[in-house]
């Protein structure tokens, strides 16, 4: 998995490449621990995502309980990985783009 | 351009009239110039006669005497309307005359009255002059000059003498002349005339006027009126046709007769036409209701059971068609697949072949063979068959327990078995159904492998027409089955009606067709034995990445194993080290995931996640666990021998 930080004044952007799964989950977390100084607002964008597990969900989750439900936005989801997340329920309070 | 009948006929009979008009005037004109010019005549000879008479008597020697003669004249001319008489001397010898007297009266110019008087020698010298003269004759002429327009008139005066009365020839010693002024008669008459014609000329055009307009209403109105009515059964249709009144026996009425008796006529085949296309746009919508109530017949287009996969398609050629197909599962597990083709098309094959797949139905759920359900089903059919219409049929039993197909063909195009290679299933040529009572039918059997495809077929498929009449034929069916082995039904069953579509192009549909596929499920099974260890979740994805499924479905299952993986790990080798077994099976679209491993025992299902709940700090494995159930099928749990066995279906087929 692959991950491009694009900080512009509070918001950061992480492009994610890849799949988000057990092992590459704690990537993700630590790239927004890393943003956390600077950023209080977290965009993720999952165009080149194909592919999320339970262990990828709890990192959104995560983030969304540090940065706040309005300032975690998730974008460019395919459908796949919306219906996961409806499937959960979480849908209701992510900003989903 | 001019439009009005009533302006075309004017300018017609204008013209014509005006020159009527114009001849009778120039004619009357002449006649009556002539008339006057002759009264004036008259006149003046009268006048003449009168002054010549009383002349004689003159004696031209004495002036008073001529003095009193000129005072006569004057007021003679005044009675007589003369302009002027005179009596004069003329001198043929000189050409020229003298005056003896003169009288003037109306008429008479002023420029005369100065210049001519008594003794007045003028020049001008006529010839009726020197013959009255000489010849004692009357004569007459016209004399235009500077003194007016006149008509003369000379008469001789002759020498009274009274000494010899005895009757000797007298001597004409001059002459006496009457003038009359013809201006004023020629403009009396042209100006009377120029009255007349005004009156004629207007009135003429008033005729002319008057006469168009009775014949324009005569011809317009019943045109007008016949054309408005010929517009009208265009527009106006629906109202009852009212027929064209038009009075009389003229050209006029005649055409309104052949009008009345047309649009009648039209009438009449109009109501036949809407009549007809009512009657069949009727026929057509009981033809719709007959061919869903036959499609309702026919089981869904797709199957899919544990040993089988089922697609199937009728597509008929004209309404309602002859062609059936059946499959079901039998109480003892098998499958019957029926493929079958009426004699002809249209409501009387469709009706036989409701009985047809009624009695198959029948038959087939009885548990008889394919060749003892032919025979009955043959049977029956040719007892209740006064039209001997026929229908062959292909019956198929397959018993997945021993991968063999039993079947019995009644005069049927031969299926295809789709395996390693293209197979014509080897048939016996036997009647159709329906025919003759009693007849046998033989049976067969063929082995069908896991992943081989049973291709029924109707000949609406081989004699698929193109545009240019040429037909599909079996050696392109089989081309377009070879190119498509071990692929599954669906899709062979839409290559092949793309194959014919492409064929026929625009071509109208001339049969029925009908086709069905049966596919036998390949089980795939695969047994991976992994170290439980997190990192071996790759082994695992790059085993399912190999199925042959869709991308969608691949994700899905990923989800399933790396969850159900990643708690074998985390819970049931918390304390340690150990080894877990995968085992994926796949059955089509339907795959089987078991996990197995040897760790504490832990049941997965129990205790499944309250979402509302889910904290990701606190609740770590729990939602993996919760997605994995939601999104199964099927699930199941056991612990034997040690072993945790959990087990999760997924069917990709819904």
């Amino acid at each position: 998995m692959n991950i491009v930080k694009n900080i512009d004044a509070d918001t950061c952007t992480l492009s994610i490449e890849g799949d988000i799964d057990t092992t590459s989950s704690a990537l993700l977390d630590k790239a927004v621990e890393e943003c956390l100084p600077q950023c209080s607002r977290i965009v993720l964008d999952m165009k080149d995502v194909k592919y999320i597990s339970s262990a990828g969900l709890r990192s959104i989750i995560k983030t969304r309980k540090l940065v706040g439900s309005d300032n975690l936005v998730l974008r460019n989801l395919r459908n796949n990985i919306m219906e996961i997340i409806k499937m959960t329920g979480f849908a209701r309070s992510l900003n989903i783009e | 351009m001019i439009k009005s009948i009533f302006w075309k006929l004017v300018l017609l009979i204008l013209p014509l009239v005006l020159i009527a008009d114009l001849a009778v005037l120039l004619g009357s004109y002449l006649i009556t110039y002539n008339a006057t010019m002759n009264k004036c005549r008259e006149d003046v000879r009268e006048a003449a006669l009168i002054a010549a008479d009383d002349f004689e008597t003159a004696d031209v020697s004495i002036k008073k005497d001529l003095q009193d003669r000129t005072e006569r004249f004057d007021s003679l001319c005044n009675i007589m309307g003369m302009a002027y008489i005179y009596a004069e001397i003329p001198d043929p010898d000189k050409g020229c005359k003298t005056y003896l007297a003169i009288g003037y009266g109306k008429g008479a110019l002023e420029s005369a009255k100065e210049a001519i008087s008594t003794g007045y020698v003028s020049d001008v010298l006529y010839e009726e002059e020197i013959r009255t003269f000489t010849n004692d004759e009357v004569t007459f002429c016209r004399d235009d000059t500077e003194y007016g327009d006149t008509i003369v008139c000379y008469v001789p005066v002759k020498k009274n003498n009274s000494s010899d009365n005895s009757g000797a020839e007298k001597e004409t010693f001059c002459i006496v002349g009457a003038e009359m002024s013809v201006s004023d008669a020629v403009n009396t008459v042209r100006t009377r005339f120029s009255y007349i014609m005004f009156i004629i000329i207007v009135t003429s055009v008033l005729i002319v006027f008057i006469i168009a307009f009775i014949l324009k209403r005569k011809i317009q109105k019943p045109v007008t009126l016949i054309s408005k009515k010929m517009v009208g059964f265009i527009h106006e249709r629906g109202n009852e046709f009212v027929p064209l009144q038009i009075k009389g026996q003229d050209e006029f009425a005649k055409m309104a007769d052949s009008f009345n008796s047309m649009a009648y006529e039209i009438d009449r085949y109009i109501k036949d036409i809407s009549k007809l296309n009512r009657e069949k746009a009727m026929q057509e919508t009981e033809l719709n209701i007959a061919r869903e109530i036959q499609n309702g017949f026919l089981e869904p287009k797709s199957f899919h059971a544990e040993s089988a996969d089922i697609h199937s398609c009728m597509l008929p050629a004209r309404d309602v068609g002859g062609d059936l197909y059946d499959y079901r599962i039998l109480s003892d597990g098998s499958i019957c697949v029926i493929i079958a083709d009426v004699s002809g098309k249209g409501v009387s094959a469709a009706l036989f072949m409701a009985n047809a797949i009624t009695l198959l139905r029948q038959y087939a759920e009885s548990g008889l063979s394919p060749s003892r359900i032919m025979v009955e089903y043959n049977d029956h059919l040719a007892k209740h068959n006064p039209n001997m219409m026929f229908i062959t049929t292909f019956i198929g039993i397959y018993h997945p327990e021993t991968g063999e197909l039993v079947y019995s063909n009644a005069g049927h195009n031969p299926p295809y078995l789709l395996s390693d290679r293209l197979i014509e299933i080897e048939s016996s040529f036997e009647a159709a159904a329906g025919i003759f009572e009693d007849e046998q039918y033989t049976e067969r059997r063929i082995k069908i492998k896991p992943g081989d495809t049973l291709f029924l077929y109707t000949d609406g498929v081989p004699e698929a027409k193109s545009t240019d009449d040429s037909l599909y034929g079996n050696d392109r069916l089989r081309d377009t089955l070879s190119r498509n082995l071990h692929r599954p039904g669906e899709v062979i069953l839409s290559s092949v009606l793309e194959s014919v579509k492409e064929f026929s192009e625009n071509a109208e549909q001339s049969d029925d067709i009908t086709i069905l596929t049966m596919t036998i499920p390949e089980i795939r099974e695969y047994s991976l034995k992994l170290e439980a260890k997190t990192e071996n979740i790759r082994i695992i994805n790059d085993k399912l990445l190999s199925l042959d499924m869709e991308e969608e479905s691949i994700l899905t299952l990923r989800l399933i194993a790396e969850e159900m993986f990643v708690n074998i790990c985390s819970y049931a080798y918390k304390n340690g080290d150990g080894t877990a077994e995968v085992r994926i099976s796949q059955n089509g679209k339907k795959v089987r995931l078991v996990f197995i491993d040897s760790g504490m025992p832990f049941d997965p299902t129990k205790d499944i996640l309250d979402i509302e709940d889910y904290d990701p700090d606190i609740n770590i494995g729990g939602l993996g666990r919760f997605l994995t159930f939601e999104i199964a099928d099927e699930y199941s749990y056991q612990y034997k021998d040690g072993k945790n066995i959990l087990t999760v279906i997924k069917d990709f087929s819904s």
